[in-house]
């Protein structure tokens, strides 16, 4: 007979730390500790939230009333075992999957699912549209290029260089103080060592560089280089001043959205976001009527998957929706 | 990582209720994709507890499953074990369609029933334990103390019946066959683990 109290261990670690910080007995010892714990596996973050949800579903049950079909406890019971049964360490893709608020430090973990195409010499890297291109280059560094980016890279014994021509990319950059890794974006040239951070080209030649871990060094033509910490955007617009700014941990992980096949179209009009689409697709979001082209959306959604935010917009604007055999129609009912 | 409070009953009452569905409609799409259910539950709950904001959200039981469904296709194509015909084929990952979210959903009376079940199938201790701390609310040491056993093995059973409850809730009503059917779950992934083409390097 299987046994039906078996639950995995991580299942349970989970539960264990949902009950602590239910109960609010978390010294800070403890709090690293879990931080520590959540950072070690994107797995377990996950795990985490699912433990905490189910805490609270069941909070909310006992305080319904579920307790009147519950027996009375027997007495004279022999204890029962609380040993966690073994678990085996299966590794699987999704694991790796990057979780935004989870571990930071995660980036570069990423890279180990994708193929390493074997660079040298100056190479051409691009992604068209509708792919987002994640590249491993010799030196444990990778790039990852959203949708219509080109660069190309030059490792040479010296230096490591990538030159964008067009685009996004994300940069994630093994360590190698003998060989500096240099970025030149337009105008602007970013040095650095060891770090990650995201450069944002514009068709109108403004350039964002913006700093996941580490420090980067930043320097407009012309000007003197700053220095860049985890979590500072620099805006070196085409013409004008050069700004500078800190986010949150929460909007560095949005802007990086898109490497996970994810967009935030929070705060866009359903005519923006379907023009956000046509980035990565070319399935079409057609919308004839200002009015529901006008209507406001949030949420984080699949580049790769029009038809499924306009399912969503639907839902939520109680709109209708109509495929057609190149796009998806939005109207109203 | 850490989320409020606010964000716990959010998903508590929104999400989790519908977790035994949302893996019953991952289970037929996601063997042959040579993907595991547990982990695309997982990285879904740990984007809808990362996400900054859930208001907007009005219907979290599609909103889960879209989630679901991007993470699903992100592994898909991040793994390369799919070719574009399956991603393109609208049946494949073809959200159901769904009743009206019930707001309470805890409230309707079959699913309290669930529940009660799930909690008297528990082991005594644990049964006996998470009365005391949950229904009773009685502190850990209160627990210790009444029942003359350590705190640390209070928790302990603690512990045990929360994991041993979200896994016969969350993955699908039936107590007892919902551990059996973890076990099956894990068996399969196992054997697919081991057919799957490696991630070429």
């Amino acid at each position: 007979m299987t046994d039906p109290d078996r639950v995995n261990a991580l299942d349970e670690r989970a539960a264990q730390w949902a009950l602590r910080v239910d109960a609010a007995t978390l010294n800070p010892q403890d709090q690293a500790e879990l931080d520590a714990w959540l950072a070690a596996d994107p797995r377990h973050a996950g795990a985490f939230a699912r433990a905490m949800a189910a805490n609270a579903y069941f909070d909310r049950a006992v305080a319904l009333g579920v307790d009147r079909d519950i027996p009375e406890v027997a007495t004279g019971i022999p204890e029962v075992s609380a040993e966690a049964p073994r678990v085996s360490e299966r590794r699987v893709m999704s694991r790796r999957l990057w979780l935004g608020g989870a571990a930071g430090a995660m980036a570069a973990s990423l890279l180990v699912a994708l193929g390493l195409d074997r660079l040298a010499g100056s190479t051409s890297l691009t992604a068209d549209k509708g792919t987002v291109r994640r590249t491993a280059l010799e030196d444990g560094s990778a790039v990852t290029l959203n949708a219509g980016t080109e660069v190309s890279v030059a490792m040479k014994p010296l230096e490591r260089r990538i030159s964008m021509l067009a685009g996004e990319a994300n940069f994630d950059v093994a360590k190698d103080a003998s060989r500096p890794f240099i970025v030149e974006a337009g105008p602007v040239r970013i040095r650095v060592v060891g770090t990650s951070f995201l450069v944002h080209l514009s068709e109108l030649g403004e350039v964002a560089v913006i700093v996941r871990e580490g420090r980067v060094e930043v320097q407009a033509k012309g000007t003197a280089p700053a220095l860049l910490t985890a979590g500072d955007r620099m805006t070196v617009p085409a013409q004008g001043a050069i700004t500078r700014e800190q986010l949150s941990v929460g909007e560095v992980d949005r802007l990086g959205l898109w490497q996970r096949g994810e967009m935030d179209l929070t705060g866009l009009t359903l005519g923006d976001a379907a023009r956000q689409y046509a980035r990565y697709s070319d399935r079409r979001i057609v919308i004839d009527d200002p009015q529901v082209a006008g209507l406001k959306v949030a949420g984080v959604f699949s580049t790769s998957d029009p038809k499924g935010f306009a399912q969503a917009a639907a839902l939520a604007h109680g709109l209708r929706l109509t495929e057609r055999d190149d796009a998806v129609v939005l109207s109203r009912k | 990582m850490s989320f409020s409070r606010e964000r716990a009953v959010w998903l508590g009452r929104n999400v989790f209720p519908h977790e035994a569905a949302l893996r019953q409609w991952l289970s037929a799409r996601t063997a042959s994709a040579g993907l595991e259910v547990d982990d695309v539950v997982q990285e879904t709950y740990a984007i809808l507890a990362s996400i900054e904001r859930v208001d907007h959200i009005r219907n979290a039981r599609t909103y889960m499953f879209e989630v679901a469904k991007s993470v699903v296709l992100q592994s898909l194509r991040r793994a390369r074990i799919v070719t574009i015909d399956v991603q393109a084929n609208a049946q494949f990952l073809e959200i159901p369609e769904d009743a009206p979210t019930p707001e309470r959903v805890a409230a309707d009376r079959q699913e309290l029933s669930q529940v009660s079940a799930a909690i008297a199938a528990l082991p005594d201790r644990c049964r006996e334990v998470f009365t005391m701390r949950k229904i009773q609310g009685l502190s850990q040491r209160q627990v210790a103390e009444a029942l003359g056993i350590a705190e640390s093995t209070v928790e302990k059973h603690m512990v045990k019946a929360l994991a041993i409850l979200t896994n016969a809730i969350g993955r699908g009503g039936n107590v007892r066959n919902a551990s059996s059917s973890v076990r099956e779950q894990r068996d399969d992934s196992e054997t697919s683990d081991r057919s799957r083409p490696r991630e070429r390097a």
